[in-house]
């Protein structure tokens, strides 16, 4: 049976069994949409990362297409590594991932605390009086 | 010099001929190879010391993981399956600064914990079957 991948993703060589993988030992993702024919196939679009390529596919995950949308957006969410407190944010738009450090970033750009702050309706400090 | 924060790291396992990744994982162990040594010491031995010699073998040893088991979700049943089925599959841990390590074991099962003060949590692990792949 058939899946369509919807992210990026290693898949194995048939040929050679392995990942391939490039000078540096990263792995090489192939494209979203390649197509996985195998066995298990169905458990790629139970799991989000992928949609049915053909009728037994589709029949055997046994999901509506309501079902697999709500998986593939889910998938998406744990593969980009966002943290569940950051939930929000990611469905906001606000974020897609994490810069190298870690920080809450769009596109690899990192987001601006105050982006965020705002966006959860986090008020700023007001200012201290002044004995004056 | 940087700081390697671990939110953000992720742990992926073979389904179907490709690499998926993990949900609902709180830690990583491991991996951690060990180099075989032996003693080679001998009556002559001038030094007080007991020297040794790597073997030139080594341990792939076993990477441990927990998670926030979630009985229904797919990726976690598959993982399940796993512990009834065993297979030798890949593995890979990709880190928030996007390195990423590989290595081939055989799943070993995960164990459920489950307490009042906290959601159902599971202890899980791999045995390396060869040496991870740190790439360049």
């Amino acid at each position: 049976m058939k899946a369509k991948l919807t992210r990026p993703a290693p898949v194995k060589n048939p040929k050679t069994g392995q990942f391939p993988k490039d000078a540096k030992g990263h792995f090489i993702n192939s494209p979203a949409g390649t197509v996985i024919e195998h066995r298990d196939a169905y458990k790629l679009v139970q799991m989000g990362l992928g949609i049915p390529d053909d009728d037994e596919c589709r029949r055997k995950c046994g999901m509506s297409d309501e079902q697999i949308a709500d998986a593939v957006k889910a998938y998406e969410r744990t593969d980009r590594g966002i943290h569940p407190e950051d939930f929000d944010l990611y469905e906001g738009g606000i974020i897609n991932g994490y810069d190298r450090d870690g920080n809450p970033s769009l596109d690899g750009k990192r987001v601006p605390d105050e982006v965020i702050d705002k966006f959860r309706g986090v008020e700023e400090e007001p200012a201290p009086l002044s004995d004056e | 010099m940087a700081f390697l924060k671990s939110k953000g790291t992720l742990l992926k396992h073979e389904v179907a001929t490709v690499l998926t990744t993990l949900a609902q994982v709180i830690s990583i162990d491991g991996p951690g190879p060990e180099p075989e040594e032996t003693e080679f010491d001998y009556l002559d031995n001038a030094n007080a010391a007991i020297p040794y010699e790597p073997t030139g073998r080594v341990e792939g040893g076993d990477v441990s993981f927990e998670m926030f088991l979630d009985t229904a979700l797919a990726g976690h049943r598959t993982l399940l399956a796993k512990g009834i089925t065993p297979d030798k599959e890949d593995y890979s841990i990709t880190f928030a600064n996007s390195n990423v390590w590989t290595f081939e074991g055989i799943f070993k099962g995960c164990r459920p914990t489950v307490d009042l003060a906290s959601g159902v949590k599971a202890s899980c692990s791999i045995k390396l079957t060869g040496i991870p792949t740190y790439p360049a």
